[in-house]
């Protein structure tokens, strides 16, 4: 595996973009690959969506909200490693604040931005709808994307996990399309104009299907939801605007996605189904990185068979027992470990991208240690002495 | 040996399996579907008329039990158990009628794409519908009065999904202005809620962001939904293979050896800080918690995990076995 590394993709991007499915190690990743970006001094940030807490600590991000924060050169030297030659932050998306930033930025009208954030039907669809994280991660990404004191030469990019490859890109549409969509505002035209819906059999328009829905939700709710998106009018245009930038943005040359999966055959599944959704999308797949592989004990080395390891055994004063469950393990692991380069290999022929194995690391990844292990195997660096 | 974890009190673990409404969280990928599937066949084993809740791999749980996909509506899978998937979509589609009555009003109006993509913007709608499912599963009776199903069991959706899933009935009761939608989800609350009816099962693996997930969900289950907790799950934890004296004789072990002591040692790592991981959950969660061993040897189609599980619950519970009872 150490000729293959994500050092080439990673130098030519300034955006990076890690997608897949639910643990598999995207946080880590993510923060790894951040670290070779401030490795080779490139002012880096990383924006994580839900880090695990011992991985946030590591990286100087006690709690969320939005605040970007360094990884200091002190915690780096503080486990023996070498601060990196760039500046590294690292932030943590908090949706609700960020939905509150761009209504506070964005919103045109006073009066109507202060009536629309105390409301609670936006309370809860800042929080709640289905989309609102990934599409104020996107919102998120262009801010960092444009901003102009401190420029930023690399932004790693953690994304929620999904089943799908479309779901990040398309979330951000699918929800404003639900929200500024002709339909939705023809629909609810009469529960704005009037304080009650029409209860006449006949009514022209809207009133029919808008008074068959209120016997499932109840008028009023139609009502708050007509006031809520009445309250967003103005902010459209931006929002539709944004979101073209950062697909732009997405599209660009200097922007790459790195599909993040395990090397079982589901993960293995999800991996192949990304990077081609991707990019038939015309999104920049620069490689695939599967991880917790195992690992061949004997990479390179000849197997001594069951007689001779259990003749060994009992030369070192142990059972028959012990030498067979040995053996066994030594066995399941290099059998897992073919596997897992097989799927590699069959992986790589499929997306035409390549694809690299990342062992099972000894530890969990929770530390800068952790994340210095991942990066290392991650651009072929030697790898550090495996401490007990 | 393995992770020190006391033993839960046999007592109330079956007083726990006596409550009507099941609801097993956790993180994605940690085997919820597994654990809630081993839970609703063993539910049904017990002889209680039992629906399992199928809400984000409908076809995963059918799987590991080896029958038919699970459909819209309840099918009876096995003597007792009956399989159920959940979608926003097609429960959205039996609330409707519900209230509607007419499936050809049903189809002018909500079939309408103006009228989905309205209802797509209303924040949960579809996890509501999803919970107002379970919930009308759960008061349906028989001819003679007594409930259809006397166990309801919902493999909830992974951690984030699950809360609002979980917490949606009581969001829209206290949020949305008085009217249908408000008595319905107050209902739904009330049942969730109920001490005595339901109780909310948390799986994890032995390792850090399962264990957090694991307890955020019960911290949330416990705070936003007011759910009593049930059982808690460790699954796959590996057992102790190689102890100290085992692993002294491989340190003696010549150099052509060398990578069978490097195995042994990854596996006594691996178990240590699984160790550690299970430990905290019980510790933190204060559920009574079972594990359940990685098997040795899975079969793809999962039905071995299932059978583990079930084992573990039974002798939690210190209930019959299977093979007591001849399968």
């Amino acid at each position: 595996m150490a000729e293959r590394s994500l050092a080439d993709p990673l130098a030519r991007a300034r955006c990076v973009v890690c997608v897949g499915p639910g643990g598999v190690g995207k946080t880590s990743t993510s923060a790894a690959l951040a670290m070779e970006g401030a490795a080779q001094g490139r002012r880096t940030v990383v924006l994580t969506i839900d880090p695990a807490r011992r991985l946030a600590n590591a990286l100087g991000m006690p709690q969320i909200g939005n605040v970007e924060r360094d990884v200091d050169a002190a915690a780096f030297e503080a486990v023996g490693l070498p601060p990196p030659k760039g500046r590294m932050t690292a932030m943590m998306l908090d949706i609700k604040q960020t939905w509150d930033d761009v209504v506070t930025r964005y919103h045109p009208d006073p009066a109507k931005k202060k009536k629309l954030l105390e409301s609670r039907m936006y309370v809860t669809m800042s929080t709640a709808l289905a989309g609102s994280q990934e599409y104020m991660a996107m919102e998120k990404l262009y801010e960092l994307s444009c901003r102009e004191d401190d420029p930023l030469d690399l932004i790693v990019l953690d994304t929620p996990p999904s089943n799908h490859a479309m779901d990040f890109l398309e979330a951000p549409a699918r929800m404003l399309n639900a929200l500024d969509n002709d339909a939705t505002r023809w629909l609810l035209e009469p529960a704005l104009n009037k304080k009650r819906i029409s209860t006449k059999l006949f009514d022209a328009g809207s009133s029919f299907f808008l008074r068959t829905i209120s016997r499932f939700t109840g008028a009023e709710l139609l009502q708050e939801l007509a006031e809520l998106l009445a309250g967003f009018s103005g902010m459209f245009d931006g929002f539709r605007e944004r979101a073209k930038a950062v697909r732009k943005i997405l599209e660009a040359e200097d922007t790459t996605f790195f599909v993040i999966s395990t090397p079982n055959a589901a993960g293995v599944d999800a991996a192949a189904q990304f990077s081609e959704r991707l990019t038939s999308q015309g999104i920049r797949v620069g490689a695939a990185v599967l991880n917790r592989a195992a690992t061949d004990p004997f990479a390179g080395r000849e197997r001594p068979d069951r007689a001779a390891l259990e003749a060994a055994v009992e030369a070192a004063g142990g059972t028959a027992a012990l030498a067979g469950a040995l053996y066994d393990e030594a066995e399941a692991a290099w059998a897992q470990s073919n596997a897992h380069d097989e799927a590699r290999a069959a992986l790589e022929a499929k997306v035409s991208r390549p694809v690299l194995l990342v062992p099972q690391l000894r530890r969990d990844v929770h530390d800068l240690l952790g994340l210095e292990q991942l990066r290392r195997h991650l651009f072929g660096a030697p790898d550090l002495s495996e401490e007990p | 040996m393995g992770p020190s974890i006391p033993t839960p009190d046999p007592a109330v673990v079956r007083a726990l399996l006596s409550r009507r409404v099941h609801v097993v969280a956790g993180k994605g990928g940690v085997g919820r579907t597994t654990i809630a599937a081993a839970l609703a066949h063993e539910l049904a084993r017990q002889g209680h008329r039992t629906l399992l809740l199928e809400v984000d791999a409908p076809d995963d749980a059918a799987r590991a039990m080896g029958v038919q996909p699970a459909v819209d509506s309840p099918r009876e899978a096995f003597n007792h158990l009956w399989l159920c998937r959940m979608t926003p979509a097609g429960s959205m589609k039996e609330y409707a009628l519900l209230v509607l009555k007419f499936k050809a009003l049903y189809n002018l109006v909500f079939e309408n794409r103006l009228v989905k993509y309205l209802l797509r913007s209303i924040p949960s709608l579809g996890e509501f519908t999803m919970v107002g499912k379970a919930w009308y599963h759960a008061e349906e009776k028989l001819e003679d009065g007594a409930p259809k199903y006397e166990r309801i069991v919902i493999d909830a959706p992974a951690t984030g999904h699950a809360i609002t899933f979980l917490s949606v009935a009581r969001t829209v009761a206290n949020v949305v202005p008085a009217g249908v939608m408000r008595d319905f989800a107050e209902k739904m609350a009330a049942l969730l809620e109920s001490k005595d009816d339901a109780c909310l099962h948390v799986v994890a693996l032995p390792e850090e962001m399962p264990v957090n997930e694991g307890l955020d969900v019960l911290r949330m289950g416990k705070e936003r939904v007011r759910m009593a907790p049930g059982l808690g799950f460790v699954n796959r934890v590996l057992e102790q293979r190689f102890d100290a004296a085992a692993l002294e004789v491989v340190d003696k072990l010549p150099e052509a050896f060398a990578p069978f002591a490097e195995v042994a040692k990854l596996r006594r790592d691996r178990e240590h800080w699984q160790s550690e991981h299970a430990e905290r959950f019980a510790r933190d969660s204060g559920l009574p918690t079972l594990v359940i061993w990685e098997s040795n040897t899975p079969t793809p189609d999962g039905r071995f995990d299932l059978d583990l599980v079930v084992d573990a619950i039974d002798a939690a519970a210190e209930i019959e076995s299977r093979e007591a009872q001849g399968g």
